[in-house]
């Protein structure tokens, strides 16, 4: 094995989905996609319904499996990185366990790798004071706001120090002002763990403003059609929402979600997203 | 369902319809003025108006007879039962089927009872005219307010029994002690308190008191050490029950039988009565004296013709099984016979004994059956004996002092 | 008074008026129309047998109130032991739920004397068994419902985290489970009273509601019989609201929005 292969976080080569193989209602969930993703990297894969971003996104969670083709993580196949917790996760859904305290949801990930009690404690406090919820931490999920059940989620998901985390829609049920101070705690939390991420978005503008690339896919059959660089660099605040390099990069985005550039097959109409 | 056999019964009927009319008529309007207002009446002797022999049979009338004879048309009546429909009944399925009712103008509708069903409730609310109950119970209803008389004290005795193993060594109320005692609860215990209280038991500590199941099982199964069983019906359950040890029935040498009566503890049972308010109409006095009078008819007929009758009863729906049929009809005839001062006829001793305990047995709440004692009116005997005067008029015997019981013999399962 | 008291008052008193005004107006139908009691018995007749032998009243709920509480222990343990079963093995949840609800179908009157003739009819044991059965359909139910109802993404997030099975079973679908257990014990519990009750009615020891209220209306003493009513009714309700104290202090999250 090359050692360039274990510093990409992921590696996707060749990976096809297809449900109901062989039979009338079959689907193409993906097709043939290839991706890498660098270590310490953030990229998004945005694209209308169907296109397969999520499907991705759980082969590589190992939540799903891939039907042809091969799909390294952090150099392991996704059932070894899955046991070996080498990534973590979070869902559109905060999916916090009402009956316990904030703390102890944070907590959850480490009680199953067998943490004792003294040490999950301090981690999850530790992480929460990283996502400026200490003070909630004896708190039931129900009393804190959307928002705030996610940022736990997201503490959540750091808990065992894992190298790459996993989001699928994170912001997607939350309001535009409170996803916009999620993003900013985001890329925060990234520049001070230096995690690579895959983030699964809906909102082009939120692909631009989080990501060094985004990975445009589109339906039937599930594929990657574009894989856009986004040069706004490492240091991003809310003067970059109003540069005009954003507004270009938003807008090749765009340009790429409608229609292949110099293509022609039918492609998603503007605001099928 | 008529019976060509009746045809003599039938002309001996229709002559004694015409003159039961014709006395009913002057003696309504004299039991009406007369309140009964002491235990003992004088009976009452009514000019004999036809002359009845039973030897003189006129062939010319077959079927159809007295329906025309002085009935315009029939009164409907109705009659609760206390449960369904069996042996216990057979004299009013019999006063039914051989035209006894209709002879003297009534239509009878019997209403089988049930578990839910307290009939002397149904008489009161107006749902039947008339009502079987055991005295006690209807005693009961009365001080709460049920308006309901007792016309015709038909079962003359207790009936009750308490049944146990021959080896047990429970042969009196006084063995009782220290043992499982079955009753069936509902209001049916009450002799069995009376006769611990006789022995100076207390029921809550001295014996354990357990309900039994409307079967004999608990005590097949030894699981109680003696069962309330009733003469004619859940003693002959044992008896119809194979002997795993032999594969023959059991006999009645297996048990020991104790009779509450006996030990004077016994409780008037099974009497016919009436709406107390609406014995204040003279339409309903007559009626009821019509109703008692064939009734006390079928009961003797069934007292002389067992056979028939538990046929009669199978033949209304019972489901018992025709050996048990007889068996019960048998023994109901010996708590009917003999009826020393008549049939129906209640006997001031008795009543006392029943009010007596009825008053002075708590059970294990602490509660009596009444808790003051029944005015007088609570019963009457005009009826009965109005009813055995006609009667015995007729020619039949109304006290069956030469009664003989038969001898019947169970199968297996009663059938 | 504090405005907690305040408020508690305001959810009490339109029932508490409800119950007196209905109270009355049976008193006064009673007495207007001199309704006998052996057909209607009076609220002043029912109170006077009620509080006339409090400690025979408490007694005998006492008994039945036994009775009724082991059989809600003993139908709660196996319908749980089931719902277990049910959410682990596809098959047992298709197998047995049927069966277990044709089983609720049979009713009380015809399990009795079963049950009686089975086992000792001189012991507790057939009545405790009959609640026992009647309570463990809705706990089965509903139990195996809440342990396999979770969220999906609750699924995946402890696939994500590598849980196995039992690990799944513990942290998330028991604790998920738990009001669903609620909700079919506030069923339960009043129901296991009414089946120790009515099993009373088939043969047995005679010191229970059932027995009483029977033999009491047997012999037409309709206000004490209403009185053990009273009595059985009381303790129904306490049964109720021992749960739902308990539900309170144990899920203090029920009830309320689920967090996102």
């Amino acid at each position: 094995m090359s050692t360039a292969t274990t510093e990409h976080a992921v590696h996707a080569d060749g990976i096809w989905k297809i449900f109901n193989e062989g039979q009338p209602n079959e689907v193409t969930a993906l097709q043939d996609v290839n991706l890498t993703v660098e270590s310490g990297e953030f990229i998004s894969l945005i694209g209308p319904s169907g296109c397969g971003k999520s499907t991705l996104l759980r082969v590589i969670a190992d939540l799903t499996d891939a039907t042809r083709g091969d799909m390294r993580v952090a150099g392991h196949t996704p059932p070894e990185a899955r046991q070996q917790q080498l990534y973590g996760m979070a869902f559109q859904q905060a999916a916090l366990f009402d009956w316990r305290s904030v703390r102890r949801n944070v907590e959850l990930p480490l009680e199953l790798q067998g943490w004792d009690k003294a040490k999950r404690k301090a981690r999850a406090l530790e992480l929460l004071d990283m996502v400026q919820l200490a003070d909630f931490a004896e708190h039931r999920p129900w009393e804190l706001s959307g928002g705030m059940q996610q940022r736990v989620a997201i503490a959540r998901s750091l808990s065992v120090d894992p190298a790459i985390l996993l989001m699928d829609e994170p912001f997607g049920a939350l309001d535009e002002m409170t996803r916009e101070r999620m993003q900013n705690e985001l890329l925060r939390i990234r520049k001070e763990t230096g995690k690579s991420i895959v983030f699964v978005t809906h909102s082009i503008p939120e692909a631009v403003y989080l990501s060094d690339r985004v990975v445009v896919m589109s339906p039937r059959p599930g594929r990657i059609t574009h894989i856009i660089e986004v040069p706004l660099g490492s240091e991003r605040d809310e003067d970059t929402r109003e540069a005009d390099t954003f507004f270009d990069a938003v807008t090749a985005v765009r340009e790429a979600l409608r229609g292949r550039v110099g293509g022609s097959d039918a492609r998603a109409k503007v605001g099928e997203v | 369902m008529r019976n060509i056999a009746r045809s003599r019964w039938t002309q001996v009927v229709s002559l004694a319809a015409v003159g039961v009319l014709a006395l009913s008529a002057c003696s309504s309007s004299d039991s009406s003025s007369e309140e009964t207002a002491a235990e003992e009446t004088a009976v009452e002797e009514p000019a004999v108006e036809e002359d009845t022999e039973p030897e003189e049979t006129e062939e010319a009338e077959v079927e159809e007879p007295a329906a025309d004879e002085g009935c315009a048309e029939l009164t409907p009546a109705s009659l609760q039962l206390q449960w369904f429909v069996q042996a216990q009944f057979a004299g009013y399925y019999a006063a039914k089927d051989l035209g006894f009712y209709e002879d003297n103008c009534i239509d009878v509708t019997i209403l089988e009872g049930g578990v839910d069903i307290v009939p002397q409730t149904v008489l009161a609310q107006g749902g039947a005219d008339f009502a079987l109950a055991w005295v006690p119970k209807a005693l009961a209803s009365r001080e709460q307010g049920a308006g309901i008389v007792d016309i015709g004290q038909v079962f003359q005795r207790s009936g009750t029994l308490q049944v146990a193993w021959a080896d047990s060594g429970i042969e009196s109320p006084a063995d009782f002690q220290g043992k499982k005692i079955g009753n069936w609860g509902f209001g049916n215990e009450y002799e069995i308190f009376a006769a611990l209280g006789k022995e100076g038991l207390d029921p809550a500590s001295d014996v354990e008191l357990v309900q039994q199941q409307f079967d004999m099982v608990a005590l097949l199964n030894r699981e109680i050490d003696a069962a309330e069983a009733m003469t004619y019906n859940e003693y002959a359950q044992l008896l119809e029950a194979v002997n795993p040890d032999t594969g023959e029935l059991y006999t009645a040498d297996d048990f020991n039988v104790i009779n509450y009566a006996d030990y004077g503890v016994g409780m008037l049972q099974d009497a016919i009565w009436a709406d107390e308010a609406k014995l204040g109409d003279a339409d309903y006095v007559d009626l009821a004296q019509r109703f008692v009078t064939a009734s006390f008819e079928g009961w003797i007929y069934c007292r002389d013709n067992p056979q028939e009758c538990a046929e009669i009863v199978t033949a209304n729906g019972s489901q018992l099984g025709a050996s048990h049929q007889l068996w019960m009809m048998n023994e109901v005839n010996k708590l009917v016979w003999p009826s020393p001062a008549g049939i129906g006829i209640v006997d001031f001793g008795e009543w006392q004994q029943t009010v007596e305990i009825s008053l002075n047995s708590p059970n294990l709440e602490g509660a009596t059956v009444i808790t003051s004692a029944p005015p007088a009116e609570a019963y009457t005997n005009q009826f009965a004996e109005t009813a055995n005067a006609e009667l015995t008029n007729m020619g039949l015997d109304t006290t069956g002092d030469d009664f003989t019981p038969i001898e019947v013999t169970l199968n297996e399962g009663g059938e | 008074m504090s405005t907690q008291t305040a408020d508690r008052l305001k959810l009490i008193w339109p029932p508490v008026l409800i119950a007196v005004l209905f109270l009355s107006a049976w008193q006064l139908l009673v007495v207007v129309r001199d309704i006998k009691p052996y057909l209607l018995p009076a609220p002043s007749l029912i109170a006077e047998n009620f509080f006339g032998d409090i400690a025979l009243m408490w007694q005998t709920a006492l008994y039945t109130g036994t009775t009724a509480f082991l059989g809600l222990v003993f139908g709660t343990i196996v319908g749980l032991v089931m719902a277990l079963l049910a959410q682990r093995f596809i098959v047992v949840n298709n197998l047995v739920t049927p069966l277990a609800a044709g089983l609720a179908a049979v009713p009380i009157i015809a399990l009795t004397p079963i049950l009686n003739n089975m086992f000792s009819i001189t012991s507790r044991t057939p009545r405790v068994l009959v609640t026992a059965i009647i309570v463990l359909f809705p706990i089965f139910v509903n139990v195996t419902r809440g342990l396999i109802q979770v969220q999906p993404v609750q699924l995946e997030l402890m696939r994500s985290m590598n849980a196995q099975p039992r690990t799944v079973l513990r942290a998330l679908r028991i604790p998920n489970a738990i009001p669903f257990f609620f909700t079919a014990m506030k069923v339960a519990a009043p129901l296991a009273v009414i089946a120790a009750l009515v099993a009373e009615y088939f043969g047995g020891p005679q010191q229970g509601l059932g027995s009483r209220i029977a033999g009491s209306a047997a012999n037409t003493a309709y206000g004490r019989a209403w009185a053990y009513v009273v009595a059985a009714i009381i303790t129904g309700l306490m049964f109720y609201l021992i749960v739902v104290a308990i539900e309170r202090w144990t899920t203090p999250w029920t009830g309320r929005t689920r967090s996102a």
